[in-house]
């Protein structure tokens, strides 16, 4: 009786050994061993800025060849050439400067006043929502930090005059900020850029002296004094063409509404008469 | 299904005989009171405008032309800001006091003798919009599609918003506009039955309307027990006929178009008088109002004017409230004028429009019992806040109509409503955004 059972047990281990040896070999998934390596060298905050499901998801992607080498917001450039240098694409033209976010508005409680006390949920999509914003000015920063809440990385921090204050050290551009931001103030910009119209304001210049101090007014004097030719102002308001920009930053000297930010590190100090660049801060 | 029992606060107007005031020397008529398309205006800058004269239209069916509401010079076409923040265009201008009436108003036929479609007609051209404070084109209602089955009229007399005396006193003060517009609504949509819901907290009003379509055929005045949203067209069509109107679909869907106390009383001027829909009854109300009122205003009217008309204000303005307190919107100037759809103003000082600081939700489940569309209030306000939009929109976010219920009773101050509206738009902007 005992030997029957272990004769019986015996024969169908053996079958079904068999049967999962087959199995695993018949259906066995193919895993380009690229993608693991693309996870290797992604950041792993897992955050989604590329739009794919985590880290791993984005690198079936690359491998899958739905997307780019030069997805991930986090990793930057660094990451893209070593994702480029995994896939055996040419890693020129991938410039290795890095992206970080920076407010195109300096509207804040001094500058631009409230037209209303606004008493609801304490987030700029609800705010933006009644009576089409508090702020004197309907293009500006609602201040309520809904962009500081949306940073995985706490590289924001709202200041006490109401506005958020990028720092640069922590920000990985992941653009969460700018897709939570109802107003889209902020933007991803080249980290090493010497000026930018921090003001996003379409409204006529009148409107903006009215609403706010220091907003683009449209007035078109950097427009006029850029040497490189570098600014146009459409819809009352200064577009900066940074691929022509020299970092001269005549223009947010002569701004005078002050809405151009500089950023000293990058600006190159021009000689006005020779209009020639006589030195540079760096 | 759910509802709450709000403090009606009716007693500061529902005495007060509705009266004119002194007429405005500008009115800024807005060319979009309605919802639809914005009209385009028809006047320009120095043209001389008269009483009941079009000033804008559009060609579209989801639209309503905008009257003159006086005579006299048009000083420019300008933009301002609705409340609610909307930017829309609007012809300004000065009246010359001759009230001057435009020509071709005159009345040529017994209404009840026309054709459902010149009625519809006319209804449109009268610029009629429902007056209880939607301003959905009236003509668009009762413009049944071949296809849909429509059996009763059901008139809403409910206000149920509290302060709002508007209607209350048009039922007691013009009845007889009233069974004249609903007979006429009743002809338009070749009905035999209209049932007029008014709320007990009104028995004069049950009293005398009920007086005056004893010998109408087929009209009938319902008495409803008081509970707010019951103005809610949907929640009205379930308290009075106990039909529901599926989500997402309409009351004539069930066989039944509603319309308002107002809306019937501006039929009737407009086919019976030949008078557009240039005025309407506004309460003017709130606890700092020196002596609250239910004025007869030109739509265009400043509502700074109207509340100078009730003697101006006894404490600093706080918070000024177009509509009822609970569905209606703030707004931050009395420098907006009068529309079709505008019922009430309320006026309250900064400490009695003070709200409490909104704290952690305490999982209650008030704001789910008293949610008259069976919805998970508060639990959208969660939903929306951190981010959970697919599960907002799976437990039917859009089913809701934003009555405040849910905000008014929870204990924690949570402002659901503003939520909910936030996590709708952010549905609809990512919805543009993938399409």
């Amino acid at each position: 009786m005992s030997v029957g059972a272990v004769v019986s047990l015996g024969v169908i281990g053996v079958v079904l050994g068999i049967a999962l040896a087959v199995a695993a070999r018949k259906l066995a998934v193919e895993v380009d061993p690229r993608e693991a390596e693309i996870n290797e060298v992604l950041p792993g905050a897992n955050c989604g800025a590329c739009g794919h499901p985590g880290c791993s998801g984005y690198a079936a992607a690359v491998v899958a060849g739905t997307a780019g080498v030069d997805k991930c917001p986090v990793g930057g450039n660094t990451v893209a050439a070593r994702i480029a240098e995994i896939m055996g694409l040419d890693v020129k033209g991938i410039s290795s400067i890095r992206k970080i976010a920076k407010v195109r508005c300096q509207g804040d409680k001094d500058a631009c006043p409230d037209r209303f006390e606004y008493d609801g949920v304490a987030d700029c999509r609800a705010a933006v929502l009644v009576g089409g914003g508090h702020k004197a000015c309907e293009y500006g920063c609602l201040g309520l930090g809904t962009c500081a809440a949306a940073c995985p990385f706490d590289a924001i921090h709202m200041s006490e005059q109401g506005l958020p204050v990028i720092d640069p050290e922590k920000c990985l551009s992941c653009g969460k900020c700018v897709e939570a931001c109802p107003r889209g103030l902020i933007e991803l910009l080249d980290e090493d850029i010497a000026v930018f119209v921090a003001c996003c304001s379409t409204a006529k210049g009148a409107e903006v002296r009215r609403t706010c101090k220091l907003g683009c007014i449209g007035c078109g004097i950097c427009a006029k004094n850029c040497p490189a030719d570098a600014i146009e102002v459409t819809d009352f308001l200064a577009r900066i063409d940074q691929s022509k920009c020299t970092r001269c930053g005549i223009c947010a000297e002569k701004c005078p509404t002050n809405c151009i930010v500089v950023d000293d590190r990058y600006v190159r100090i021009v000689d006005q008469d020779t209009q020639g660049i006589a030195a540079a801060s760096e | 299904m759910g509802g709450v029992h709000a403090d009606d606060c009716k007693e500061l107007t529902a005495d007060r005989p509705i009266r004119a005031m002194d007429p405005p020397e500008q009115v800024t008529i807005p060319l979009s009171q309605h919802i639809g398309t914005p009209c385009a205006p028809l006047v320009k800058k120095d043209d001389r405008v008269l009483v009941g004269q079009i000033i804008g239209d559009a060609e579209d069916r989801l639209t309503a032309p905008v009257h003159s509401s006086v005579s006299g010079t048009v000083l420019g076409v300008t933009t301002i800001e609705a409340p609610g923040g909307r930017k829309v265009q609007a012809v300004s201008i000065a009246n010359d006091g001759m009230y001057e009436l435009a020509p071709g108003l005159e009345v040529d036929h017994d209404p009840l003798e026309l054709e459902p479609a010149e009625l519809i007609r006319r209804i449109r051209d009268a610029g009629i919009v429902g007056m209880g404070g939607a301003a959905f084109p009236t003509h668009f209602k009762l413009d049944v599609p071949p296809d849909k089955q429509v059996d009763t009229l059901v008139v809403n007399g409910v206000e149920c918003e509290p302060y709002l005396t508007a209607d209350h006193r048009l039922m007691l003060e013009s009845g007889e506009a009233i069974k004249q517009g609903i007979l006429v609504a009743m002809r338009a949509l070749g009905v035999r039955r209209a049932l007029v819901g008014v709320e007990e907290n009104k028995p004069d009003a049950i009293a005398s309307l009920g007086d005056l379509l004893a010998d109408a055929d087929g009209i009938e005045v319902v008495p409803l027990k008081v509970k707010y949203p019951q103005g809610a067209e949907k929640q009205l069509i379930k308290a009075i006929l106990d039909r529901e109107v599926p989500p997402g679909r309409l009351p004539m869907d069930v066989g039944v178009v509603v319309i308002n106390i107002g809306t019937a009383a501006a039929i009737a001027d407009a086919l019976y008088r030949g008078m557009p829909l240039i005025q309407r009854v506004v309460t003017v109300t709130g606890p700092i109002v020196r002596e609250p009122a239910n004025i007869l205003a030109r739509i265009g009217t400043p509502v700074s004017h109207l509340v100078e008309s009730c003697g101006g204000l006894t404490e600093d303005l706080g918070k000024f409230i177009v509509g009822g307190p609970m569905m209606g919107v703030a707004h931050h100037t009395l420098d907006t004028p009068v529309t079709k759809g505008m019922s009430g103003v309320l006026l309250f000082s900064r400490s009695q429009a003070k709200l409490l600081e909104p704290t952690v939700c305490i999982r209650c489940g008030k704001c789910i019992q008293v949610c008259p569309m069976g919805l998970i209030a508060g639990g959208f306000a969660e939903m929306v806040e951190t981010g959970r939009y697919e599960e907002a929109e799976q437990n039917h976010i859009f089913d809701c109509i934003e009555c405040g219920c849910c905000a008014y009773i929870c204990p924690a101050s949570r402002r659901i409503v503003q939520s909910i509206r936030q996590g709708k738009n952010e549905i609809m902007r990512r919805r543009s955004q993938s399409a």
